[in-house]
């Protein structure tokens, strides 16, 4: 799903409406009877980023999204999505929007769902074309899309989402149920589509992905949005993994060291928050002061991790 | 919502479901209306009263068809139209399609509005071809029986087609009201049914017995479409209709647009889940 020559810059170029802020919310909340899908979100996106929204399953990412999209109303606060109120008319014209799996008509084939999908949008219809090669579906395109696979399903989700050219791209999960080749071709896909002036809002539980994909991200948890920023933030300092003898005077020393955070003894090994750049120096102290070091390595912190320390620094 | 009428019509188009009611409104009308009777009046049974047979031989001809057709529609034409209604509208809850149908550009109302307009579109197409049926089907029976080919007054038939697009649209547009009610399919076309041919049937029959019960029975669907179709010159053995015109297309239009307004207003206003 690579993006070739002269349609890149096509596709690079959507439309433009002005102001710096592409979708702002205040206050945005979403009851369901007893459970609070999204609670007083205040979320901001800028035009031009690729903004990841990450949170676990049942955190209300999918609520937002449709709330941005005018298809649920919030049960109070508002939003306001390329300059206009969510699901009018006038915003919807620069937004493309793939929220939870794709839903097309299965009787049609591929191309005749774009073909309706460009009808209803007021996009013209020789757009087709040119979204199905981008995801290159062309070859399958005649074939009903009651016969398409899963990763197929989500790809014509994406064209669709194309066919306006919007100025904002909405994808909520679109690596959802794909194998690992798909969703490499997926990522490598919004990452292109991402570049220059298009804005993209792409919600995920998976921290590598934003982190791969994403400029800024907003991480949502039980419907509050508990951090908002560069994924480099978020993560916070990082953490290395040590394996010391002996253990008990290891975890002394680094707990004095002024570069480490938190530090704690896990499955036998320490596990101390600090920049992965400070590995050799951390080394050299253990070391220099007559522990034996036998393993030392970063660890990628995991989405609980990060979650776990972003709510316990909230609720701390 | 000029849009939404070519992306409706498009789907209605190529849609299998679509077909396949439409081939079984014709094909019924066909058979219940011109094959069966003509059988039935071809090997008649012994004993058969005269005013009955005459009766049974005048509906099958040229003179009649209009009557014919219109009453075929009041009928099991009305419920296989209370399904397309239904499917219409329905399908697209089942399929999820709702959600990226509002999400590309039309408001909410524009494509209802879009949706209802090809639908009434593929009604009229129904409508004039249940009549072409209709008339090829009488016109041959005619010769058959030897009588003499005489169509009917242009009058007639362009009443015949009023009052049977009026019927059909009514139960499409109940069809379709049931239908984003339940924003299903199955259960839509159940309730709608069984409201067709069993409540309405059970209130009829109770409605012969009790006087407030009729007052309510000469405001119902199925009563009100056959009454109107009665009104068009048949063969009956029967007295008049005991219903006015004036009163069944009343009633009926009530239906279309109470249910279609209803339709409209929580299609516009409930969340998209
Ligand atoms: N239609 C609904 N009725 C009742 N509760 C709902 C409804 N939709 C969502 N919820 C609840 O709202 C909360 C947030 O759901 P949402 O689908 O927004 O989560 P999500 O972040 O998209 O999760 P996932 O990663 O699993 O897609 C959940 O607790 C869910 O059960
Ligand atoms: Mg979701």
């Amino acid at each position: 799903m690579s993006v070739s020559g002269a349609r890149a810059n096509h596709e690079l170029a959507p439309r433009q409406t002005g102001d710096d802020v592409l979708v702002s919310t205040s206050g945005l909340t979403k009851r369901y009877g007893r459970v609070l899908a999204v609670d007083r979100l205040e979320m901001s996106v800028h035009r031009g980023e690729v903004y990841g929204f990450l949170g676990p399953n049942g955190a209300g990412k999918t609520t937002t999204l449709k709330m941005l999209l005018g298809l649920i109303r919030p049960t109070s606060g508002t939003a306001v999505v390329a300059g206009h109120e969510p699901g009018s008319p006038r915003g919807l014209a620069q937004v493309g929007a793939l929220v939870e799996s794709p839903a097309f008509y299965p009787f049609l084939s591929g191309r005749d769902n774009l073909i309706a999908m460009a009808e209803y949008s007021g996009a013209p219809t020789s757009r087709v074309a040119d979204v199905l090669e981008l995801v290159e579906l062309s070859t399958r395109a005649g074939d009903k899309y009651g016969g398409y696979s899963l990763g197929m399903k989500q790809r014509l989700g994406v064209a669709a989402a194309l066919l306006k050219q919007p100025e904002l791209l909405i994808l909520d999960e679109p690596t959802n149920g794909l194998d690992p080749k798909g969703m490499a071709e997926m990522r490598a896909l919004i990452r292109e589509l991402g570049q220059g002036e298009r804005t993209v809002l792409l919600s995920s539980h998976l921290l590598n992905e934003v982190e791969q994909i994403c400029d800024r991200v907003g991480v949502i948890h039980r419907g509050r949005l508990i951090a908002e920023g560069a994924v480099s933030e978020i993560r916070g300092r990082g953490a290395l993994i040590v394996r010391a003898q002996p253990e008990g005077q290891a975890l002394e020393l680094v707990r004095a060291m002024p570069e480490v955070g938190r530090a704690e003894i896990v499955n036998g090994a320490l596990r101390i928050e600090a920049d992965p750049a400070s590995a050799a120096e951390i080394n050299r102290e253990l070391v220099g002061a007559g522990v034996m070091v036998s393993e030392l390595r970063p660890v990628q912190q995991s989405l609980e991790e990060v979650f776990l320390e972003l709510t316990s620094e909230e609720e701390g | 919502m000029v849009g939404s009428f070519r992306a409706e019509l498009r789907k209605l188009r190529k849609r299998p479901a679509v077909w396949v009611v439409g081939a079984l409104v014709i094909a019924l009308l066909v058979a219940f209306q011109y094959l069966l009777p003509y059988v039935v009046y071809a090997t008649v049974p012994r004993g058969m009263p005269r005013g009955v047979l005459n009766a049974l031989k005048q509906s099958l001809l040229l003179g009649y068809f209009p009557g014919s057709a219109t009453s075929f529609l009041a009928g099991l034409g009305g419920a296989l139209a209370l399904i397309l209604g239904v499917l219409s509208v329905g399908s697209e809850y089942g399929w999820g399609t709702v959600k990226t149908i509002l999400t590309q550009r039309p408001g909410r109302i524009s494509v209802f509005s879009g949706k209802a307009l090809a639908v009434v579109l593929t009604l009229i197409v129904l409508v004039v071809l249940s009549f072409a049926a209709a008339l090829l089907s009488s016109i041959v029976l005619t010769r058959v029986l030897g009588e003499s080919v005489q169509m009917p007054e242009g009058g007639l038939l362009f009443r015949g087609l009023g009052a049977s697009l009026l019927i059909v649209l009514a139960w499409t547009s109940l069809g379709g009201f049931l239908a984003v009610l339940f924003r299903n399919t199955a259960l839509a076309v159940g309730i709608g049914l069984v409201y067709a041919l069993v409540v309405e049937g059970i209130v009829g029959v109770f409605a012969s017995l009790v006087d407030w019960v009729r007052n309510i029975h000469d405001f119902m669907l199925a009563r009100n479409a056959s009454a109107l179709a009665s009104v068009l010159p048949q063969p009956r053995t029967s007295s008049a209709p005991e219903l006015s015109a004036a009163h069944s297309i009343l009633v009926l239009s009530g239906w279309l647009v109470i249910t279609f307004a209803i339709a409209v207003v929580v299609f516009r206003q409930r969340d998209v889940t």
